[in-house]
């Protein structure tokens, strides 16, 4: 069965909200101690501990969501449109030069 | 108890019969000496030789001992590695004709080998030399001109590499008179090691010392570039693992070489030059690793050898695919490749998805090891870097590349293109099943690592906190977010990627390339002219002492003449100077003419004032 863009759009818009509903609803409710300050459970041990307390941001709801599309948007227009136009050079320099 | 084989010399010395044997024999034998190494290795990891580790294949030399096998967690694990990835190239390349090729490619993997169980410097330095000139042959054998100069650079870099190697083994023997090899023996800090984690940074392509990667992989063969792609940089990891954990300066450099790699990745054209470009970025999460030191990061370094290796190598192959197929692996070449080649195109996608570290796929289960051990080590901009890289790939490899090459527009008309020989989707085929399994079940990887991780790591009990769960459920969805939501950041800019510039990017490898070609211009006009003055000038000051020894009064006397000529030539009539020179003629014509004789007094007045001179200089010290 060939699908065409449109439909592999709309299953990218359905996946992009069960996902952004899944880590909402991780977020509030796998860890709530977290969130009220409470200690870990201590069976995960110190170390487990701290990898849940992170940096400050790592806590911000949907913060990959937010950071991959920012990042993707700023890494893409620094590689393209800030670098290479400094760098490129036909496919010829090396012979030329 | 039976004696260890080193499966390096499996590979070295059967690649001696390859150019002996023909047709289906030579491709049997051919897969044959890797799943011979492979029974080796699972024997010594039973235990069939003892327990690790296990120190064997003891050789003298120069008063001293080499240690050819040393076998523990860590060389036990990367062996493995390198002997299931170099099954899979030679399924991929068993069509290969050239039987030298093949030859170079198990020299290759038969040094790396030798590298991986090296129990001393010298062996290290001898092995890591070989490695460096047998895979010269697999770029030479492209048999362009592009190819043919790729590699004399290739060659030129390695060779410094392997110099700086080498004064660091003789400044480490001069300082501790041992020639032993490990993070127990190498003092960091010390000349010695500074010059060793040069000729590691060298082979495994860490920024500024890069650039020969990028340069010499795109131009090997079709089959070379897959070979290639695994063993020297991944045995550069191996080196630095042994020597440099816990290293902090490789903590950021690790993470440069992320961004660096996958920056250069996005912009250039040529698909196997991404892929190498992108080489050096997934280097950069296992020198980070190597850096940051605890166990969580080590494991990941470990363990994302392994899972990137593998989807690499699927990702060269298809790309080498296309090239072998279609002819050209330009961006700007291609497009709409999909309907021609859809099983190429569904390997390459489980490679792309792999390296970017969707759950259910290889690196999900290596690389956010390393990043979450960035967090735990308290490394923001580490991560940061990372974390950046990560983004970069996945809109690179999994986005950009497939987009590009078989998905947007219709293949253009000049080009052909289908699915490649059944001994090439195998090879594909296979390291795509392994992609995936090693996902499905990271348990049996995670166990092998474990014991090197206690052996290298500081806090190694962070890694096995980790194993327990790799697929945390908020894990997955953060992961799984991270992707969808990249995406539309790639939808969004496509414009200008689409416009696939035939253009080059100019690399650190423009100072040796063109200032290179300055030096060389140096060297052969203006030092070689001043060369052959001099050389000129020093011919007639010889000749002129040969021909004055001769006659040594009647050439001074012809000289005096000369100079006297001269002057006649300028103050007296122009009659005069001509029977002065016609005088002079029949003088010059005569020489040397009778020696002059000395009597014994002028002779013996002779000796003494040289002999005066003699003890004068003597005395002076000259």
């Amino acid at each position: 069965m060939e699908l065409d863009s449109r439909t592999w759009f709309k299953l990218y818009y359905i996946c992009l909200a069960v996902i952004v509903i899944a880590g909402l609803a991780v977020h509030f409710m796998e860890a709530p101690e977290m969130h009220e300050g409470a200690e870990a459970p201590e069976a995960h041990g110190e170390a487990a501990h701290e990898a849940e307390e992170g940096f400050w941001w790592l806590h911000i709801p949907l913060f990959a969501a937010f950071f991959a599309f920012i990042g993707g948007l700023l890494l893409l227009a620094l590689a393209k449109l800030g670098i290479f136009p400094l760098i490129k050079r036909g496919e010829d320099y090396y012979e030329k030069h | 108890m039976a004696t260890w084989i080193h499966p390096g010399f499996i590979y070295l010395f059967g690649a001696l019969l390859i150019p002996v044997l023909r047709g289906k024999i030579r491709q049997a034998y051919m897969l044959f000496l890797p799943l011979a190494a492979l029974t080796d290795l699972i024997f010594t990891a039973r235990g069939a030789f003892g327990a690790l580790p296990i120190e064997t294949w003891h050789i003298p030399f120069l008063g001293y001992e080499l240690l050819l096998g040393h076998i523990d967690n860590l060389s036990l694990f990367f062996a493995f590695l390198f002997v299931i990835v170099s099954f899979c190239m030679f399924l991929y390349a068993l069509h290969v004709k050239e039987e030298w090729q093949h030859v170079s490619a198990f020299l290759y993997i038969g040094s790396t080998l030798g590298v991986v169980f090296a129990g001393d410097l010298f062996t290290l330095l001898f092995f890591w030399e070989v490695m460096a000139w047998a895979s010269l042959f697999l770029i030479w054998y492209r048999k362009t001109d592009a190819a043919w100069k790729a590699g004399f650079r290739y060659i030129m870099v390695h060779s410094v590499g392997g110099v700086c190697l080498f004064a660091g083994v003789v400044l480490q023997l001069r300082a501790t008179g041992s020639i032993a090899w490990g993070f127990e023996t190498l003092h960091q800090g010390t000349s010695a090691s500074y010059l060793m984690l040069t000729a590691f940074f060298i082979n495994g392509a860490v920024p500024p010392l890069h650039a020969w990667l990028s340069d010499a992989y795109p131009e090997a063969t079709v089959t070379g570039t897959v070979f290639l792609n695994a063993f020297t940089t991944k045995s550069a990891i191996y080196v630095l693992l042994r020597g440099f954990t816990g290293y902090e300066p490789l903590m950021l450099l690790g993470g440069i070489m992320a961004v660096y790699g996958i920056i250069y990745a996005l912009i250039v054209n040529d698909v196997r030059r991404v892929l190498s470009y992108h080489i050096i970025s997934q280097g950069g999460y296992m020198v980070a690793g190597i850096g940051i030191g605890t166990g969580l990061a080590v494991g990941g370094a470990i363990a994302h050898a392994l899972c990137y290796t593998m989807c690499k190598t699927l990702l060269f192959m298809a790309a080498s695919a296309v090239l072998a197929t279609t002819g050209t692996i330009k961006l700007s070449d291609l497009g709409g490749l999909y309907k021609y080649m859809p099983r190429t195109f569904w390997f390459y996608m489980i490679g792309a998805f792999s390296i970017s570290g969707l759950p259910f796929f290889s690196v999900f289960v290596s690389k956010p090891l390393v990043i979450e051990s960035a967090v735990l080590a308290d490394q923001p901009l580490v991560w940061l870097l990372l974390e950046a890289a990560s983004i970069g790939t996945f809109l690179c490899l999994a986005v950009k590349i497939p987009y590009l090459t078989w998905l947007e527009r219709e293949k253009p008309t000049n080009i052909q293109a289908k699915d490649p020989p059944v001994n090439m989707l195998l090879g594909m085929g296979i390291l795509s099943v392994l992609c995936i399994a090693v996902a499905v079940y990271p348990q049996t990887m995670y166990h092998m690592i474990a014991p090197a991780v206690e052996e290298l790591a500081s806090e190694p009990l962070t890694f096995e906190h980790y194993i327990a769960h790799p697929y945390a459920l908020s894990r997955v969805i953060e992961l799984t977010m991270f992707f969808l939501f990249a995406f539309p950041a790639f939808w969004l800019l496509r414009e200008p990627f689409t416009h696939r510039d035939a253009k080059i990017a100019l690399d650190l490898d423009w100072f040796y390339r063109v200032t290179g070609k300055w030096v060389i211009w140096f060297c052969e006009k203006p030092l070689m002219a001043f060369a052959s003055l001099i050389d000129r000038n020093v011919l007639k000051l010889a000749a002129f002492f040969v021909w004055v020894s001769r006659n040594p009064a009647n050439a001074l006397r012809i000289k005096g003449a000369e100079t006297r000529l001269k002057l006649q030539k300028l103050i007296s009539t122009s009659e005069r100077a001509r029977s002065y020179e016609s005088g002079l003629e029949r003088v010059q014509i005569r020489f040397p003419g009778e020696l002059p004789r000395f009597g014994l007094g002028a002779s013996m007045l002779l000796v003494l004032l040289f002999l005066a001179a003699y003890v004068l200089l003597y005395l002076l010290g000259v």
